[in-house]
């Protein structure tokens, strides 16, 4: 990674609040990070933790009741302020992104087929619409594409309709891929296959992908960089193996530690102690100080700043110890 | 307690058309197992392996095309409408989706109630017995008169085992109860489904993807390939050191040392049309031979109390 080349999208000082009044949900707060070209990028979180809404800021897919602060750069130019016909341009040529629940991302209309037909024939690519849908789907390793081709939504498992997303997502060659939880619907195996599809994409078309996971292993298995949000900010953000064998926040020491670990003899479940926040009522300082082991007084007073370059952390601790 | 013998379920699919043959795929084929009283028995394979089709018959959801399934010594399928009803007392299940478990319109008390009203119970006996059930699992009093959306996955997780135990069964059936769930709070449910297990002598089938997570449930284990049972034996001694080529690619796959690609499962998976002859593994086996087409493999015990259902199990090379 050399920082000379400009990012392929970027985020300044990004906030995402749902709701007005008394009470808005601040669900997203002063985010600022890039994703180079061909980048796999692995956004990590519990639920709640912003990393679903920060995808959709990033894509301009944000529902009405949002309102946003903040920056997205997309190759130099603000994606907030494109034309809505450039917008559907880039979302049909440039944009790809993989839905958190595939069972309502399909129409239960059409047949798998109508589906997969339609986006190739916005990506003009000619030829056999039905031998190249029927690739795709083999491709993405869903037994019996023939079959699927003419069957519905509903007759299909939720695995088999993420492969089908997946395919449509990937029917051409993206420069930015958003997966939100991709592979979170899928057993071990097909999950390897889905990571290996990706990172494949990524090596065919220098397709800068972002995975949004729960699923730290899955990650650590195929993004060059993670980015572990808690409560709607970025606590730690690094090269992948720097933040699983040295992770310098407490909340993703504790992440890490509540995996288990099948070769153990007896398996040993740790989880973090306490509660999610609500995002509704935010403490002043560190989100996380009140499950953190390690507080210093400044850390429920005043937010933590971004400590190191290449391997950012926000806490106050990582600054003193530093 | 509960004992699955030869067990088989057929589903007919639409015919193309009125004279075309019925299409029939098999998705449970010949699966037996049996749970002794307070273990649990822990099931895992793909999606689509037949894990659910088998939670279903043991509900009496769904029937079995042949094969047996006896409870307590006496077949589930030929009840009387008296003992059928203390058997679907007696048996309970506790799903995936936490969310979708739940009606949204009914009040946490009733929802907890409403198994024990259907056993006939008085409505005031029944909420305070609820009440008792919520505190049980870690739930204020409070919670009776709250509604679904005002809890978390993890707390709708816990109001459906309280559901659950309220009509104090003896089986749990749980069918992916964490997967839905944030990793710190599976550990939560997780301890919790164990605690009340040993407290009330349950016995569980536990369905789940994560081997770590049914190793950490489970006294045995199936493993399910294509609706077959491929190995079956004590947790620790199946997941240490696992006989069938397919569990092993599970497990090696679930350790996540190697690199991204290392341990693939090559070869597509089976159409459930045209399964392959013989072992539904071999398409993607590496160690397939021409026995393997030609031969479907028996379960054989190959250790003590853990089978194998695959001919060179006993010559297969030592996994790394």
């Amino acid at each position: 990674m050399t920082s000379r080349e400009p990012p392929l999208i970027s985020t300044t000082g990004l906030g995402v609040v749902y709701g007005k009044g008394a009470n808005p949900v601040r669900a997203v707060a002063d985010v600022a990070f890039t994703v180079l070209a061909g980048e796999i990028v692995g956004i990590a979180g519990e639920s709640g933790s912003g990393k679903s809404t920060l995808c959709a800021a990033l894509i301009r897919a944000l529902p009405r009741a949002a309102s946003l602060s903040g920056e997205v750069q997309y190759g130099g130019r603000d994606l907030y302020a494109v034309s809505p016909g450039e917008l559907r341009r880039l979302r049909q040529r440039e944009l790809a992104m993989v839905l958190q629940n595939p069972m309502t991302s399909l129409d239960p209309m059409f047949t798998i087929g109508d589906q997969l037909t339609e986006v190739l024939e916005v990506r003009d690519s000619g030829g056999d619409l039905r031998a190249k849908g029927i690739a795709l789907l083999r491709r993405v390793h869903l037994t019996a594409p023939e079959l699927r081709w003419s069957q519905y939504p509903h007759q299909l498992s939720g695995g088999m309709k993420q492969r089908v997303l997946i395919a449509m997502a990937t029917a051409s060659a993206p420069r930015l891929l958003v997966a939100d939880e991709p592979t979170s619907a899928l057993d071990a195996t097909i999950q390897e296959e889905i990571l290996l599809l990706l990172r494949d994409v990524r090596d065919a078309h220098g397709t800068a992908v972002i995975i949004v996971s729960h699923d730290l292993n899955a990650l650590r298995r195929v993004c060059d960089r993670i980015v572990i949000m808690y409560a709607g900010r970025v606590v730690e953000d690094g090269p992948t193996e720097a933040v699983f064998s040295a992770p310098r926040h407490p909340y993703t020491r504790g992440l890490i530690a509540s995996l288990p670990h099948l070769e153990d003899n007896d398996i040993v479940l740790s989880s973090i102690p306490g509660q999610v926040p609500d995002l509704t009522r935010l403490p002043d300082g560190c989100a996380f100080a009140p499950r953190c082991t390690d507080v210093l007084p400044t850390c429920g007073l005043q937010q933590p700043l971004s400590s190191g370059a290449g391997h950012r952390v926000f806490c106050w601790m990582a600054e003193v110890s530093s | 307690m509960v004992e699955v013998t030869n067990i088989r379920r057929e589903f007919a699919l639409p015919r193309h058309s009125l004279f075309a043959a019925p299409r029939r795929v098999v998705a449970v084929d010949g699966v037996s197992f049996s749970i002794s009283r307070g273990d649990t028995f822990g099931l895992v394979g793909e999606s689509g392996s037949g894990k659910t089709t088998i939670a279903r018959m043991l509900l009496k959801l769904d029937l079995p095309s042949a094969g047996s399934v006896r409870f307590e010594g006496s077949d589930i399928f030929t009840q009387d409408r008296r003992q059928e009803r203390i058997y679907r007392r007696s048996v309970q299940a506790v799903l995936q989706d936490p969310y979708g478990a739940l009606s949204q319109r009914m009040q946490i008390g009733s929802i907890v109630a409403e198994p024990l009203r259907v056993q006939g119970l008085p409505r005031g006996e029944a909420l305070a017995a609820a009440g008792r059930m919520l505190e049980a699992v870690g739930l204020g009093a409070d919670t009776l008169n709250r509604y679904p959306h005002q809890f978390s996955g993890g707390q709708r997780q816990r109001i459906a085992v309280a559901r659950a135990l309220s009509v104090e069964p003896k089986v749990l059936i749980l069918d992916e109860p964490v997967s839905a769930l944030d990793v710190s709070v599976r550990a939560q449910i997780l301890g919790l489904l164990r605690e009340m297990q040993q407290r009330l002598g349950l016995t569980y089938l536990f369905i789940g993807h994560d081997l770590a997570i049914v190793k950490y449930m489970s006294t045995h284990v199936g493993v399910m390939y294509f609706g077959r049972i491929v190995e079956i034996g004590p947790a620790s001694a199946l997941f240490g050191r696992p006989l069938h080529p397919y569990t092993r690619k599970l497990v090696a796959t679930a350790k996540g040392r190697q690199k991204l690609g290392e341990v693939r499962l090559t070869g597509e998976m089976p159409s459930p049309l045209a399964p392959p002859s013989g072992c539904h593994f071999r398409t993607r086996c590496a160690f397939a031979a021409e026995r393997c087409a030609a031969e479907a493999p028996v379960l054989s015990e190959l250790k003590r109390g853990h089978s194998v259902a695959c001919h060179f199990a006993a010559e297969l090379p030592e996994p790394a």
